[in-house]
């Protein structure tokens, strides 16, 4: 078909040989010969070494691990904030939604690396409106919860109004027949409302555990601002740091790609838990 | 719905062309350009410096024949120098890129930058220790622009309310004034230990006698964790358990915040500084003070340095000799240096013009102290730096930064994470196939 | 629909989806509604605050930034001298900044959106050798991260001298995964299998129906898609990072977060770049505010079927 021919043909030529490019990059590093600061410099086969490199450093698990952290942390918030307020602009007699609707959905405008920006302002010490001369935001602790916000800040009115509009798809029908049973708002918005959105809720889910294993603006803008994030603080950030700091793209090709399988088994898995709650739901 | 549609199509062809004639007239941006027409050599430089377009206009004025276009890059320091690498081997390099001293020999073992001693003939304008900078084995890569001192800028007002009224001429002393200082005002520091900038640590340990980089033949030795930059390691972290220096690092938000409000006293240092505090604390000028850094023993002027960078014609060039040229006009002529003076600021590193009249007048927030380069003539006659850079300096450095972060975070041994940075060096020299001790 | 419009719902209801088909459903319920209004204004707070925050800083100047209470405006005039300052910063190079920004964001948008409306129509619509191969394939590119595929797309790109130009930007943007399966699944639900067998009847050549009729009846959902692409495009920071080195050629987010980054030597501009983040989104604010009703996310909440 000739329509899906550009797609096909910039896909192959902007993500599909880059991404092969970059497994071959993964199995090659720079070998350098005979002089003080080399005489020649060459490209050799490396094998896995650089796969064996990333999975031995132990550095490379906790940046996992604090990724996994995050996302612990943003990923049900997200969920929880992003459908608590898509039930609410749903809710009978609740005023104004359309207001609240735009000021929530607000943050999706402001690009992640000046969200950081900002939420830096906000949480340091000298400038903080929120308390940050008493709550230390860049803490061992604190440090997690400061990116998972700014992380979450940014997609939460977008997962809202994804919730939102699969909650107005629901068949009034259904509400009608609750409602002459005798059951309140609440219940209806617990019992029916919320298995009835179960599928956007999983696909909201999926792409929130994804929008997690790919966290980089954050932690790296706020990096400047503290000592509590190193430049390998995530995995991304070390994939970053490899390639175009330690110049070293053979090893970061590897990290990438090790995160790349790691990232396919995560949303494989999400994806087969979403679909099972939703046809559980559906029964 | 068609008439919208129609417009949504003519929008797209609009931009479209729009985008085609904007990127036809910014392609001249790459040496792959830098053609000869009708007998003029075009060249490019990349350089971050503020004030450099003036240097180059002037250039431009003289010399006709051979037209330079400055190029901003997008980042400094290690950003831009892997990107040079890479485009390296793509053949896409300006002709003249600024390179700092610490990662000119990444520079040379990647190729990316060639010897210019076919080009530059008064070399000999250059102190034997700043050609040790850009010269490896028998080749000069680049004309050095500058040296930059380690300074102790410090707040004179603010430190005589505390009843300091000389600034401390040894490190023993300058942790009882910081003692003093944050006792008096719990809110107040001396300084801050910076764990983001690993050249600043590294100019420390210069001073404390450390030479992380040495060689032999063709052999390294690396000794980061040496005796000299554990003491200085161990200086700083007794001064943090203390309490009684701030753990942040430099050039936040909180810090420019404590610099201005006179919450953080002093700053050791570059020379370079005095263009930097005007943002950095703009309410305080006239307020700062430069005085040599602190001694290990009292008497001792050795000190360290923190940057300095030199001009070096790149691989890629099709027109090395009138880059060279170009470079040589800027960093060794009187009147290359005279506009670098008064647009950058810099120190000159080419000792003939370190007494020029324009260096008779302080930089702009130094109004205060007249004399400001004659100190800084006196400490760049004092420098002691290592043999050479490691080739894989990024590593060291970056490691610095992961590893004492991670120390002064969590209160953990600094002698600890010097020990990794030199294992983080040592593991990837080795790897890459360097021959190491 | 007049009891929907008196208790204020009304306009959310048509703005998010067209056809409202639950019109009377209101007036059956009777719960409290204060509850539900007081969570929104809470996370409206917590959602508006930091832009909030912007505005207010941009009234003072680097020094009041850092000494008078963060969330009380200061009246010193610094607003203007802010404003003034990033519009005339390196001979006005934020005005350059913006054009950029809008060749990548809205022409990168509106191709892009062209293309994955054309993917999505002939997957959506047709099934022919591979196609499902094709669209799996498709959707599982999502996964790739863009920080892998930056390097060996900067590689490749300097290899054909394109680094550093317009091109190298919007090009790797052009084709959108997300975009192409937003798009095939709106050409299901919306453009009827009869309508195109009508136009085939009568003649419409292929090329015809999907500009005639396929078009047309996804339009409301390309608006959708090209928010969203535009939005991606204004986000994505590390592409135009990684492929430029001239700053004339920076979108916005490049060019002030260098103004703010502390790297080698350049002074920290912020109360300038706080003008031009206000400056930035205020435009953007008004597109979205006035491109509400286009925003037809229901197509995304049909659930994943990869």
């Amino acid at each position: 078909m000739l329509l899906v021919a550009p797609a096909v043909l910039l896909l192959v030529l902007f993500t599909f040989a880059p991404a092969v490019y970059a497994f071959v990059l993964s199995v090659l590093k720079v070998q350098v010969t005979g002089g003080l600061l080399g005489t020649s410099t060459a490209q050799v086969f490396a094998g896995f070494e650089n796969y064996v490199d990333t999975l031995a450093d132990p550095e490379f698990w906790d940046s996992l691990g604090r990724m996994l952290i995050i996302a612990v942390i943003g990923v049900p918030a997200t969920l929880f904030f992003a459908t608590l307020f898509a039930l609410c602009l749903d809710a009978n007699r609740a005023r104004l939604t359309g207001i609240w609707r735009l000021a929530i959905f607000l943050p999706y405008a402001v690009p992640g690396v000046i969200a950081s920006l900002l939420w830096g302002f906000l949480y340091l010490p000298a400038t903080s409106p929120i308390g940050g001369q008493f709550i230390d935001y860049f803490g061992n602790t604190g440090i997690f919860f400061a990116v998972a916000n700014v992380a979450t800040w940014g997609v939460i009115g977008f997962n809202m109004v994804v919730l939102f509009t699969a909650v107005r798809a629901i068949p009034k029908e259904i509400f009608d027949a609750a409602q002459i049973d005798g059951a309140s708002e609440l219940q209806i918005a617990l019992r029916i409302k919320l298995p009835m959105i179960a599928p956007a809720l999983s696909m909201v889910a999926l792409f929130s555990v994804i929008g997690a294993l790919q966290l980089f603006n954050e932690p790296t803008t706020l990096k400047p601002l503290t000592n509590a994030i190193s430049s390998t603080w995530v995995p991304l950030m070390r994939v970053y740091s490899d390639a175009f700091v330690n110049n070293n793209i053979y090893g970061g090709a590897a990290s990438a790609f090790t995160l790349l399988v790691m990232t396919v088994a995560a949303t494989v898995l999400v994806n087969v838990i979403g679909n099972r709650i939703s046809k559980r739901s559906a029964r | 719905m068609t008439r919208r549609t129609r417009s949504l199509l003519g929008a797209v062809a609009a931009v479209t062309v729009a985008a085609a004639a904007l990127t036809g007239c910014s392609s001249g941006n790459n040496s792959t350009d830098s053609a000869s027409s009708g007998g003029v050599v075009h060249l490019t430089f990349t350089n971050w410096d503020n004030g450099m377009q003036t240097l180059v206009n002037t250039w431009n004025k003289e010399n006709p024949k051979i037209q330079v276009k400055l190029i901003k890059p997008s980042g400094t320091g290690y950003t831009l120098y892997n990107k040079l690498i890479t485009d390296n081997s793509a053949g896409t390099n300006p002709d003249l890129t600024e390179v700092e001293y610490q990662a000119l020999p990444m520079m040379v073992s990647n190729k990316v930058v060639v010897p210019i001693d076919k080009y530059v003939t008064n070399l000999s304008n250059f102190s034997k220790s700043t050609l040790s900078q850009v010269q490896f084995e028998g080749k000069t890569y680049g004309v050095p622009q500058n040296v930059c001192p380690l300074v102790f800028f410090y707040r004179k007002d603010l430190l005589a309310k505390d009843g300091i009224t000389t600034p401390p001429a040894t490190w023993d002393e300058f942790a009882k004034d910081a003692a003093i200082v944050h006792k008096a005002n719990p809110k107040q520091y001396l300084m801050n230990f910076d764990a983001s900038s690993p050249e600043w640590f590294a100019g420390l340990a210069q001073q404390a006698g450390a030479n992380w980089w040495t060689t032999s033949g063709d052999t390294w030795s690396v000794n980061i964790d040496d005796a000299a930059t554990q003491k200085v390691a161990s200086y700083w972290q007794n001064l943090l358990d203390q309490g009684v220096i701030a753990p942040g690092p430099s050039w936040s938000t909180q810090w420019n915040t404590d610099m201005n409000s006179g919450n953080i006293l002093g700053w050791v240092s570059g020379q370079w500084a005095p263009n930097q505090l005007p943002t950095i604390a703009p309410d305080t000028a006239g307020d700062w003070v430069a005085a040599p850094v602190p001694a290990w023993t009292a008497g001792d002027q050795t000190i360290g340095t923190w940057g300095g960078e030199v001009e070096a014609v790149t691989a890629n060039s099709k027109h090395p000799a009138e880059a060279a040229k170009f470079a040589n006009w800027m960093n060794n002529t009187k009147e290359g240096i005279n506009l670098l003076i008064k647009n950058v600021q810099v120190f000159p590193a080419a000792q003939k013009y370190q007494s020029l009249p324009a260096l008779q007048t302080p930089p702009p927030f130094m109004k205060n102290q007249p004399d400001y380069n004659t100190l800084m003539k006196q400490l760049a006659s004092n420098v002691r730096g290592f043999d050479i850079w490691g080739p894989n300096a990024n590593i060291t450095f970056n490691s610095y930064s992961d590893a004492f972060g991670k120390a002064v975070q969590n209160h953990t041994s600094f002698v600890d994470a010097l020990k990794t940075v030199q294992t983080d060096t040592v593991s990837d020299m080795k790897k890459t196939g360097y021959k190491v001790k | 629909m007049t009891q929907a419009t008196i208790d204020g719902r009304g306009r959310a209801a048509r703005a998010s989806i067209g056809k409202d088909a639950r019109g009377g459903r209101e007036q059956a319920r009777r719960a409290p509604g204060l509850v539900p209004t007081i969570i929104l204004i809470v996370g409206s707070l917590y959602c508006v605050l930091p832009v909030l925050w912007i505005l207010i800083a941009s009234t003072k100047s680097n020094g009041e930034l850092f000494s008078t209470p963060p969330l009380l405006p200061s009246f010193s005039g610094s607003f203007w001298d802010n404003l003034a300052g990033i519009l005339t910063y390196d001979n006005g190079i934020w005005l350059r900044w913006a054009l950029n920004t809008v060749i990548y964001a809205v022409g990168g948008g509106l191709v892009s959106t062209l293309i994955a409306g054309a993917a999505g129509y002939a997957l959506g619509k047709y099934t022919f050798w591979g196609s499902k191969t094709i669209f799996r394939t498709i959707v599982a590119a999502v996964l790739l991260p863009p920080v892998l595929l930056a390097v060996p797309q900067y590689l490749l790109l300097a290899q054909v001298g394109l680094t550093n130009t317009y091109w190298s930007v919007l090009l790797p943007q052009l084709v959108s995964p997300f975009a192409i399966y937003l798009c095939k699944i709106y050409a299901e639900a919306s453009v009827p299998d009869e309508i195109v067998e009508a136009a085939r009847i009568d003649g419409a050549s292929e090329w015809r129906i999907f500009h005639s009729v396929g078009l047309r009846l996804m339009f409301p959902a390309l608006i959708t898609v090209f928010l969203i692409q535009f939005i991606a495009v204004w986000n994505n920071f590390l592409l135009p990072f990684v492929m430029l080195s001239n700053n004339e050629l920076y979108p916005l987010t490049l060019g002030m977060y260098g103004m703010i980054m502390p790297t080698g030597g350049q002074p920290n501009q912020y109360s300038l770049v706080i003008a031009g983040v206000l400056l930035s989104i205020v435009p953007l604010a008004i597109i979205f505010l006035s491109l509400q009703r286009f925003w037809k996310i229901d197509l995304l909440s049909g659930g994943v079927k990869l």
